[in-house]
């Protein structure tokens, strides 16, 4: 009975003693819990309202989409010319007489050999080889850095023309392209103010001042061409250019004198110096102390 | 002998999955292309694509042109140049400017003149 007892006592005594263990550490818990729970609130509270702000973005976003979705884009500046000048090829397909089989002949390689060396870097070049005589050679308006060239497959062959001096050729349109002389020319259309741009879902795109500006380019390239002043600034360029360069200057300088000599002597180019006035004036403002610098 | 079979397994299995690129799907990265009966410009079309057209790669054993890659679309079958071939689908003008293309109302063959367009250029880059 005794130790019974004893032992009853014994064993509430450590239940008793347990429980106080437990309570303490269950209120060290708590404590501990209450220090955390601020940090803890503080950190939901803090992903909440970064998960709003998200959620506010993208809604944000869909109703700027939404709003777009109801204009209209014009194509930019960036793209529109590439498209333009590309419709054009397409539209005068059977008159240039493009799409023909022919040879290779080298023209990409040695052209783009030629920028390099001149320092013409990270530019895309497309070529375009035609069999109409009623155009001699064009680079048409394209994106930044990106040039269409067109070029006579007759024209080059009358004048029998080395590879290097249909570069010379094709750089001088290259000049005239940087410069811009094409696009100037069709500056008064009433299509360029509207590159770019945006209108109503419910108004109408002005195609018709498009097919407009599509004309003009005809228009420069079979009848208006370049004035005088632009000759003589892209014959300086050239100069300059090509100076440091004696292989090229005399390239350039044997084109021009065979250009020359084709313009005067053969009938089917006499429309030529309408385009790219005074092939004889290029001659003399090139002005070399001899015919070829040796 | 078995660190052997598992990395010879672990081979056949790569090659098949990204060495040899058949199967896969590619997009036409221009605004108008053709796909070619045979591995050069000038051959003739079997059909005109636009850009964003998806093409699968297919094993061609005659096919030495490594710049040209033998597609299939539908039930169409040929040739195509690498250069016009995107991994991922691009972004074209049909697209980004869809109301100012349709009102371009290009017909059949100014369709076919654009991919030819492509196919006649002679094109270069200068890079250094």
């Amino acid at each position: 009975m005794k130790i019974f007892i004893s032992l009853f006592i014994f064993f509430s005594f450590i239940n008793v003693f347990a429980q106080d263990q437990k309570e303490e550490t269950q209120n060290s818990e708590e404590v501990e819990f209450n220090e955390l729970k601020d940090v803890l609130k503080n950190d939901q509270l803090l992903e909440s309202y970064k998960k709003k702000q998200k959620i506010k973005k993208q809604v944000e976003k869909k109703r700027k989409k939404i709003e777009e979705a109801k204009k209209i884009q014009y194509p930019t500046n960036d793209i529109f010319w590439q498209i333009a000048s590309e419709h054009w090829l397409v539209k005068n397909a059977q008159k240039l007489k493009w799409d023909f089989d022919k040879p290779s002949y080298g023209i990409g390689v040695n052209f783009k050999k030629t920028l390099v060396e001149l320092g013409f870097i990270e530019k895309k070049i497309k070529i375009l080889l035609i069999k109409n005589t009623n155009i001699t050679h064009f680079a048409l308006p394209s994106s930044k850095d990106e040039y269409i060239f067109v070029l006579s497959v007759p024209f080059i062959h009358s004048m029998d023309l080395s590879k290097r001096e249909i570069s010379m050729l094709l750089l001088e349109d290259l000049l005239r392209s940087n410069n811009s002389y094409f696009k100037d020319n069709l500056k008064k259309a009433s299509f360029i103010p509207l590159i770019g741009t945006e209108i109503e879902k419910d108004q109408k795109l002005q195609m018709k001042s498009y097919n407009e500006l599509i004309g003009m380019y005809s228009d420069v390239i079979f009848k208006k061409g370049f004035n005088f002043q632009q000759q003589f600034e892209i014959t300086r360029k050239m100069d300059e250019l090509l100076k440091p360069y004696k292989d090229y200057w005399n390239a350039y300088y044997s084109l021009c004198q065979k250009r020359n000599q084709l313009v005067s002597s053969n009938a089917l180019y006499k429309f030529y110096n309408g385009i790219y006035p005074s092939t004889v004036m290029q001659l003399s403002w090139l002005k070399p102390t001899e015919k070829k610098l040796q | 002998m078995n660190l052997y079979m598992f990395i010879l397994t672990l081979f056949m299995f790569s090659w098949n999955v990204f060495g040899s690129g058949k199967n896969e799907v590619v997009y036409f990265n221009k605004m108008f292309g053709h796909v070619h009966n045979k591995p050069y410009e000038l051959s003739s079309s079997e059909t005109t694509i636009a850009c964003g057209y998806p093409l699968r790669i297919l094993e061609n054993k005659d096919n030495n042109f490594k710049e040209w890659s033998y597609v299939e679309l539908g039930e169409k079958k040929g040739f195509i140049s690498n250069q016009y071939l995107s991994k991922n689908r691009p972004q074209c003008f049909q697209k980004n400017y869809n109301e100012f293309y349709n009102e371009l109302s290009l017909d059949l063959g100014e369709l076919y003149y654009w991919g030819r367009l492509y196919d006649q250029y002679i094109q270069v880059e200068t890079k250094p």
